[in-house]
């Protein structure tokens, strides 16, 4: 036995969200959950094409299926959007650290997505919502280029229906059919009242886009420890041993994705 | 699922990259299994027009290669540059820094206007490229597994990093060691070829055109450290890379 | 463990029989002017000491190309794991490689064993062999505490003269010259102790100083983060992954699928990589994160003498000096570098 072999799973559904992006519904042939945390990812393998890490975006559950959010970008993600439902793919995982999502409990939580980012984050707001009751606030903010790209439409609608939830969106490019807000994620910070004390902000979203968000959370004061964010690198093996991940002295597939901020602010490498 | 068609063919070169398929052996009869090969001199006779994927071989040095090559890419949904001539010009690039009129006339005598002979080109010069198997020749191994990679829809893989990766790997005394040292190119030339030259006792000539980042400032201390002249390291560079960017 | 005295002609002559009975032994043997490991027929082809050989012998338990799995689509999928081993004798292998051998294993069997990995460490058998004159000008074990190995043999050598004083890692070990040990007394282990205080002097003298104290490698590395020492040594790096390919103790890899030109069968496998490399740190998005090749020299020697250094409490660089020999441009010996960096802090 290897820590590399994949288990063999069969793809339920696949839905276009968008241009670029299919969100696949996957079971693992030995009908075993996938028992996994909010942010951590799996190592899909495609036959004879190679394996990518791909976070998971169905909140944890004890049911067979989960959910892959994927953007057709390299080799694996664009055979794999050639793939039809009841064909066969490998699955490693789930890989990595995610959210502890008890820790959260009782707390307010602002949700920060910028474009794929919302896949990862996803997992989370959707066990959040399902328990409600279980947590103070809630926040979402969600930030795509243009109004096609935005993922996940229909819970969008829900989202920004829900009373118990303060949800906004925001795009680069807006285009006839959008009436909400222009410009980047941070222009809607300014809208949002929140208690920097009590409110845990987690941001999952391109690179470029921490520093910005991270600086704007500074600047309402909220504490380092409670901002989280989930880094992307290239990952080979997903089980700390390949190297690429690494980030200073952190492997991000062991340690990461998800890291407080406290934790990461001092390398330089991370963002 | 139904087999890709696929045609090879040649513009200035020795064909020896062609060779090279055929003599892949029993891998060759598994080739032919898989695809179905219309168009292939050194093969068959049979010449299809029908073709999916097009491996190309050669140079464009002649004016009538263009019109030919444009034909090709209008056929083909995949052009695959096959070998360093293909690729980068190679070593049809040497005759490009010499007067053109007396090359001409070294090779085809007197009547040398007469014939119809221009600058030589990579292919990509003319047209778009998908793909590149480099090397002179090409490696077997490497042709196999591209082929399988695009039979299967998938961008092949060529390696980034330098010849001394593989060199290294092999344990071969580094060539700049040896009690005589040669000037070896493998520190600046794309891998894939598992060291070949090197491992036989030769120096890398960087046949496989240079890796995408090459440091030829700090390669050049090196040549210079090893006392080649700027001629010599100019003939260095235009043996097969004479007209890659970078190169000055 | 215990220690023993060997006579060397029974011990070549048990290994030569171990040969004929078709054991796979690989030793140092001589190529051109250097070495390299190879499976050899006689122990008389073997190179007790110096030149070095061109890489370490961790391919024999890390190999250079490995697959892990293969597969094979019909109407299902079939996946098989390849963990495969041959048992293996490394036989003549110097303290650095040893330690760079117990480094390594170390990383793959932590946490998430590395069963690839694990199985041929198992099956392999090492034998040490004390070096009792530098290796190379390049060399600079004795500064990196690794003149003796630390752990992860079955047998270490010592020529004492006409016999191998012989230091006993392993059960396997001491079977294996149980037919031809005899016990050390006192003399022997003065002897020894002699041979060593020799030894240290002479490495003392011959090899390259590190100016800094060893144990304050991560401190020195970490306060240096910013030097501009980096970016001065990055412009002259090729970015050749020479310095990666030779060490004994780099192990990070490249995973790659190879499928049969029918499509039906593939494998995967995973080949040694190098941080040196221009797309280790390449996503598919095309966003390279570790793009400057100062950078990349940093991190490379941070993981030798500071992030590993102080993860395991013990230095990832066992002054083998291949790396500074294999490099074209000299920009990479650790040991040249620490000191340039201390040097310049004493100035500041």
């Amino acid at each position: 036995m290897t820590v590399y072999k994949p288990e063999i799973a069969k793809i339920k559904k696949v839905e276009q969200l968008t241009k670029t992006e299919r969100l696949f519904d996957i079971e693992l042939l030995s009908g075993k959950s996938l028992d996994h945390q909010p942010g951590q990812f799996v190592e899909v393998y495609v036959f004879g094409v190679g394996e990518a890490p791909i976070s998971i975006s169905s909140e944890p559950s004890k049911q067979p299926t989960f959910q892959l959010c994927v953007r057709a970008v390299g080799n694996v993600t664009n055979a794999l959007h050639n793939k039809r439902a009841g064909e066969k793919i490998g699955i490693r995982g789930p890989y990595g650290k995610g959210f502890e999502y008890e820790y959260f409990i009782g707390k307010d939580i602002l949700f920060i997505a910028g474009g794929l980012g919302l896949a990862p984050l996803r997992s989370f707001i959707r066990a959040v919502l399902n328990s409600r009751g279980d947590y103070g606030k809630v926040y979402i903010l969600y930030g795509a280029r243009r109004p096609q790209e935005l993922l996940f439409r229909d819970e969008l609608k829900e989202w920004e229906a829900r009373k118990d939830v303060e949800y906004h969106a925001t795009v680069d490019v807006g285009d006839e059919t959008w009436q909400g807000n222009v410009g980047v994620i941070t222009t809607l910070f300014p809208d949002i009242r929140f208690d920097p004390r009590k409110t845990q902000a987690i941001i999952i979203g391109p690179p470029v886009m921490y520093r910005f968000v991270i600086n704007e959370l500074k600047n309402r004061r909220v504490p380092d420890e409670n901002i989280w964010i989930s880094l992307e690198r290239k990952m080979k093996c997903g089980v700390g041993k390949c190297g690429h991940c690494q980030i200073n002295n952190v492997y991000v597939c062991q340690e990461g994705p998800v890291f407080n901020y406290k934790q990461i602010k001092s390398l330089p490498e991370a963002i | 699922m139904e087999k890709p068609k696929v045609a090879f063919f040649e513009f200035t070169c020795c064909e020896g990259c062609q060779l090279t398929v055929l003599s892949l052996g029993d891998k060759l009869l598994d080739l032919f299994e898989s695809v179905d090969v219309v168009n292939f001199r050194e093969a068959s006779s049979y010449r299809g027009q029908d073709y999916e994927i097009a491996f190309i071989e050669g140079s464009i040095s002649t004016s009538k290669d263009i019109d030919r090559i444009r034909e090709i890419r209008k056929k083909a949904k995949i052009c695959v540059a096959l070998g360093s001539c293909a690729h980068i010009a190679g070593v049809n690039a040497i005759k490009n820094f010499h007067n053109q009129l007396e090359v001409k006339k070294r090779v085809y005598g007197e009547k040398a206007w007469a014939f119809d002979s221009i600058l030589a080109q990579p292919i990509d010069a003319v047209i778009k490229v998908d793909y590149v198997i480099p090397g002179c020749p090409i490696d077997k191994k490497e042709f196999l597994c591209v082929a399988a990679s695009i039979s299967n829809g998938v961008r092949p893989f060529i390696p980034e990093y330098s010849v001394c990766v593989e060199c290294k790997m092999k344990g071969n005394v580094c060539v700049y060691h040896k009690p005589n040292p040669i000037v070896c190119m493998g520190p600046i030339t794309r891998a894939g070829c598992g060291a070949a030259c090197p491992s036989v006792g030769n120096a890398c000539e960087g046949c496989r055109g240079l890796v995408s980042d090459p440091n030829l400032e700090a390669y050049e201390g090196v040549l210079e450290e090893h006392g080649i002249s700027a001629d010599d390291k100019m003939r260095f560079y235009r043996m097969y890379n004479g007209l890659v960017g970078g190169v000055k | 463990m215990k220690s023993y005295l060997v006579s060397k002609g029974d011990f070549l002559e048990l290994i030569d029989g171990m040969i004929e009975n078709g054991k796979e032994v690989v030793a140092p043997v001589k190529q051109e002017n250097q070495a390299n490991f190879k499976r050899i027929k006689s122990t008389k082809d073997i190179l007790w000491s110096g030149p070095q050989t061109v890489i370490s012998p961790k391919g024999f338990v890390f190999p250079q190309e490995e697959e892990l799995i293969e597969y094979e689509v019909e109407d299902g999928i079939w996946v098989g794991s390849k963990v495969e081993a041959k048992s293996t004798v490394l036989l003549g292998i110097h303290p650095c490689d040893i330690n760079g051998i117990a480094l390594l294993d170390k990383v793959f069997a932590e946490k998430n064993l590395d069963e690839n990995y694990l199985k041929k460490r198992e099956s392999a058998t090492i034998i040490g062999v004390e070096c009792l004159t530098p290796c190379s000008p390049e060399s600079f074990c004795y500064r990196k505490g690794s003149v003796l190995p630390w752990d992860g043999f079955d047998l270490f050598l010592t020529d004492v003269g006409d016999d191998f004083f012989v230091e006993v890692g392993s059960e396997a070990g001491k079977t294996l010259i149980s037919g031809i040990s005899r016990k050390t007394i006192q003399s022997d282990a003065k002897k020894l102790k002699k041979i060593r205080e020799k030894r240290d002097n002479l490495f003392a003298k011959k090899q390259r100083k590190l100016k800094p104290k060893l144990e304050e490698l991560p401190k020195l590395l970490k306060e240096n983060y910013d030097s501009p020492i980096w970016d001065e040594r990055g412009a002259k790096c090729f970015g050749c992954g020479s310095c990666n390919m030779v060490c004994p103790t780099c192990y990070c890899f490249d995973v790659r699928d190879c499928v049969e030109i029918n499509l039906k069968k593939g494998s995967r496998s995973r080949f040694w990589d190098g941080c040196m490399l221009t797309d280790f740190t390449r996503i598919a998005s095309g966003e390279i994160f570790r793009e400057e090749r100062g950078a990349r020299l940093r991190h490379r020697t941070n993981r030798k003498d500071f992030y590993l250094f102080e993860k395991w409490g013990r230095t990832f660089c066992t002054g083998c000096g291949r790396c500074g020999k294999a490099c074209l441009t000299k920009i990479v010996d650790p040991l040249d570098i620490e000191n340039e960096l201390y040097g310049r802090k004493g100035r500041r």
